[in-house]
C-alpha cells in the first residue's frame, strides 16, 4: 500500500492506494505518527478512494487512529470508500464510530 | 571437533585452514607461513584425506593442490562441496597447471587460485579477503542457528497452545449434523474463527460464529476468552441478548483497542422453528429455502463484539421464523471476501447462486470447495442450520378443540372497521396483554399473512397471481386494493385466537375466516412453491405451524401455532 500525505490549511489528508491490510501496519502507523507531529493540524482525513481492499486488521488500525485523534482532540474523517471497502465498513457498522463521507 | 568448538579455536583474525598437498616441502612452507600469520593449520596428504578432515574438523578455508595421488584436487573439491550445507566452505586451489580446461573446471568449484610457486605476499593479500568472507559466514551461521532455535521454541509453544485450544473446543456441543452442519478451516495453524454451540436447560440451542481480527495465533488467543462465558451462560439458560452483551463486555475489557471480534449469535427453538439472531460485524446471515432461494437476509446489526457501548438495547436480537426444512446460513468474512464469491462485486448473490445450484445436504461442502479452489487467504467458517419439518399438512376438517384452557379472543371486522382500523394490531394488542405473544412468538408473523390473504383475496376478490411480479404490478395491485377497499359495502374478516392442546403439546389455535369465495386449498400440497401471492404466503405459514387446515371451500383457515420452549432461567 502507498500513503501520500498532504496538508490543506488545518487539514491533513492521507491518501492510501492499494490493499490496506496487515502487511501495511508499520508504514501506516509511521505515516499517522508523522501527521500527529505536524503543527497546527485540526483534522485528519483518510482518503480511501484508491483502496481496493481492507481486511479486519486494517479496520483495527483505523480504530487505533481514532484513539489517537480522540486523545489529541483532532477531527477524523474516512473519505470516499468504494466497492468492497464500503461494504466492509458497512458490515462493521463503522459509521457508528467514524465520520464517513 | 564440533563447529562451535572449531569456531572458538580460531580467533577473530586467525582462522582454521586445511592445507591439502602431497609434497612435503610445500606442506612445510605453507604451514610455517600460515602459523606465523596467526592461523591454525591442518594438513592432509592427498584428496581423500582432505575430504575426510573437512568432514571431521570443519576448517574455515581449504587450500588444495590439484595434482594429488589417491584423489585429485578437483574431485576432492567436488566431494567437499557436496558435504557442505547451505554455507560453503571457501576453497582455494594451489596449482602449477597451465591447462586452460583444468583452470575453468577448477574455478567452477573453488573461490580462487594461487599459482605455484607460491608468492607469499600474494597469498597474504588473498587470505585477507578470505578472512572477511569467513567472518561473515560465521555470523551467518550463528544467525541461522539462532533462527532454528527460535523456530523450535515457537513450534513447541504452538503445540502447547494448539493442545489447549483443542481441549477447550472439544467441549462444545455439536448436535445432530442433520440439522446443524458446520466447518472451520484455518488459514494457518490456528484459527481466528470459532463456532460454538450449547443447549440451554429449556432445550433451545445457542450458537456462536465468531471471527477475530487477523488470523493465526494472535487471533486464536483473542477469540478463546469467548468460550467460557458463552458456554456457561448458555448452560444457565441466559437469553441471547444477555450473552451477546456479556461477550461484548469481555472483549472490550480484555483485548487491545485495535482488536475486536465479529460475531453472529443465534438461539434456536426447534419446536417452533423460531430463531433469534444477533449479528455484529459478520456478513449477512441468509435464510434459504430447500430449492435454494434466499427468503431473508439478516445483515450486520451492530458493531463487532468489543466495540459496542454497554447498552442493552444494542443486543436485542431479531426474530426470524424458518419454514419446514428451510436453512439458516452463517459465514465469516473469509467466505464472503473470498475471490470465489467477491469477484463479481456482490458476494451475497454469488453465495445465493451456489446455494441454489446445490442440494441442501451438500451446501457447506460446496461453499468450502469453491473458496479453497479460488485460494484461501483468511480463516473460513460457516454454519448451516436446517429447520425441522413441521407436520402442518393442509387438512379438513380441522382438529377438534380439545378443551377450553384460557381466554378466547374473537373479533369480526366489517367494511367500516376494515377501512378505519388496523385489525392485525388490534388483535395482537389484545393477545399481547393476555401473554399470548410471549408464549407463541410466531403469532405476530403468521397473523398478518393470513389476514391479508383473507382481506385481499377473500373479501376484496383481488387476483393474487400478479402480486410480487414486478414493481409496477405491485403498485397496480395496491392501487386496485385501495380502490376496492374504499367502496366496500359488505363482507367481513373474522379472527379468533385461543390457547389449546394438540395431544400434549401446547398450541395457539388461530382461526381466520372471511366472507369470500374461498380457494382450492387442496392444490397447495401439490405445489412445492406457490405460484400466487396467497399460496406463497400459506407455504410460509405452513412451515411455522403444527397444523394448517381449511374448511371445505377454503374461506376459513385454522392453524395451530406451537408454544415457545421454556427458556429456563433467564438472568
Amino acid at each position: 500500500m502507498q500513503i501520500a500525505t498532504r496538508t490543506e490549511g488545518q487539514r491533513a489528508i492521507m491518501r492510501l492506494t492499494g490493499r490496506f491490510e496487515f502487511s501495511a501496519h508499520r508504514e501506516f502507523r509511521e505515516a499517522v505518527e508523522r501527521v500527529m507531529q505536524l503543527e497546527g493540524i485540526g483534522d485528519l482525513v483518510i482518503d480511501l478512494m484508491d483502496v481496493e481492499y481492507v481486511d479486519s486488521s486494517a479496520l483495527g488500525m483505523l480504530l487505533m487512529v481514532r484513539e489517537r485523534t480522540n486523545s489529541a482532540k483532532l477531527g477524523l474523517t474516512l473519505a470516499n470508500p468504494r466497492g468492497m471497502v464500503r461494504q466492509a465498513l458497512d458490515i462493521a457498522h463503522f459509521e457508528k464510530l467514524f465520520v464517513i463521507t | 571437533m564440533d563447529k562451535a568448538a572449531a569456531a572458538l579455536e580460531s580467533s577473530a583474525s586467525g582462522i582454521r585452514i586445511l592445507v591439502a598437498d602431497d609434497q612435503r616441502v610445500n606442506q612445510l612452507i605453507l604451514e610455517a607461513f600460515l602459523r606465523k600469520e596467526g592461523h591454525t593449520v591442518l594438513v592432509a596428504n592427498n584428496g581423500a584425506e582432505a575430504v575426510e578432515m573437512h568432514r571431521t574438523e570443519h576448517p574455515d578455508l581449504v587450500l588444495m593442490d590439484i595434482m594429488m595421488p589417491e584423489l585429485d584436487g578437483l574431485e576432492a573439491a567436488r566431494r567437499i562441496l557436496a558435504d557442505c550445507g547451505e554455507i560453503r566452505t571457501p576453497l582455494m586451489f594451489l596449482t602449477a597447471i597451465n591447462d586452460q580446461q583444468t583452470m575453468i573446471e577448477g574455478l567452477g568449484l573453488a573461490d580462487d587460485f594461487i599459482a605455484k610457486p607460491i608468492d607469499l605476499a600474494i597469498l597474504r593479500a588473498k587470505l585477507r579477503a578470505f578472512i572477511r568472507l569467513v567472518q561473515s559466514q560465521r555470523m551467518l551461521r550463528d544467525q541461522q542457528q539462532r533462527i532454528e532455535r527460535l523456530n523450535d521454541d515457537m513450534r513447541r509453544e504452538s503445540e502447547v497452545a494448539a493442545h489447549v485450544m483443542e481441549r477447550v473446543l472439544a467441549h462444545t456441543e455439536m448436535p445432530d449434523p442433520d440439522f446443524l452442519a458446520y466447518r472451520v478451516q484455518p488459514s494457518a495453524m490456528f484459527s481466528g474463527d470459532m463456532v460454538l454451540a450449547r443447549r440451554t436447560p429449556g432445550g433451545r440451542l445457542h450458537l456462536l460464529l465468531a471471527d477475530a481480527v487477523g488470523h493465526g495465533l494472535p487471533a486464536a488467543i483473542n477469540i478463546l476468552p469467548l468460550f467460557f462465558p458463552f458456554d456457561g451462560m448458555a448452560r444457565k439458560g441466559c437469553s441471547l441478548a444477555t450473552v451477546a452483551r456479556e461477550l461484548n463486555r469481555r472483549v472490550r475489557d480484555l483485548l487491545p483497542i485495535d482488536r475486536f471480534i465479529a460475531a453472529t449469535l443465534v438461539s434456536i427453538d426447534f419446536a417452533s422453528n423460531s430463531f433469534e439472531i444477533w449479528n455484529g460485524g459478520n456478513p449477512p446471515a441468509l435464510v434459504i429455502t430447500e430449492d435454494g432461494s434466499v427468503v431473508e437476509r439478516i445483515d450486520s446489526m451492530q458493531l463487532a463484539l468489543g466495540l459496542n457501548p454497554d447498552n442493552p438495547a444494542l443486543f436485542e436480537p431479531r426474530h426470524v421464523y424458518c419454514g419446514s426444512r428451510q436453512q439458516l446460513l452463517l459465514c465469516s468474512d473469509g467466505i464472503w471476501e473470498n475471490p470465489a464469491f467477491s469477484a463479481g462485486g456482490d458476494a451475497g448473490a454469488a453465495v445465493a447462486a451456489l446455494m441454489a445450484a446445490t442440494e441442501p445436504g451438500q451446501r457447506i461442502d460446496a461453499l468450502f470447495r469453491a473458496a479453497l479452489d479460488a485460494g484461501q487467504s483468511d480463516d473460513l467458517s460457516a454454519v448451516l442450520v436446517t429447520a425441522k419439518t413441521m407436520p402442518g399438512r393442509a387438512s379438513t376438517p380441522p382438529p377438534p378443540r380439545s378443551q377450553s384452557v384460557g381466554a378466547r379472543v374473537s373479533l369480526q371486522f366489517g367494511p367500516e372497521a376494515l377501512r378505519r382500523t388496523d385489525a392485525v394490531a388490534s388483535v395482537l394488542d389484545m393477545a399481547g396483554s393476555l401473554g399470548l405473544v410471549d408464549a407463541f412468538p410466531a403469532l405476530p408473523t403468521i397473523l398478518p399473512e393470513l389476514f391479508s390473504n383473507a382481506l385481499d383475496y377473500g373479501v376484496l376478490g383481488l387476483d393474487g397471481h400478479n402480486k410480487y411480479l414486478g414493481a409496477d404490478d405491485y403498485q397496480a395491485f395496491y392501487a386496485e386494493r385501495q380502490r376496492r377497499l374504499d367502496v366496500l359495502t359488505e363482507g367481513f374478516v373474522m379472527i379468533e385466537i385461543e390457547p389449546d392442546y394438540l395431544g400434549d403439546t401446547r398450541v395457539l389455535r388461530l382461526n381466520v375466516a372471511d366472507s369470500g369465495m374461498g380457494f382450492d386449498w387442496q392444490a397447495l400440497d401439490a405445489a412445492a412453491t406457490g405460484s400466487s401471492g396467497a399460496e406463497r404466503s400459506l407455504q410460509r405459514v405452513r412451515g411455522m405451524v403444527a397444523n394448517l387446515s381449511f374448511n371445505s371451500q377454503g374461506s376459513e383457515v385454522i392453524v395451530l401455532i406451537p408454544a415457545r420452549e421454556d427458556d429456563g432461567v433467564v438472568s
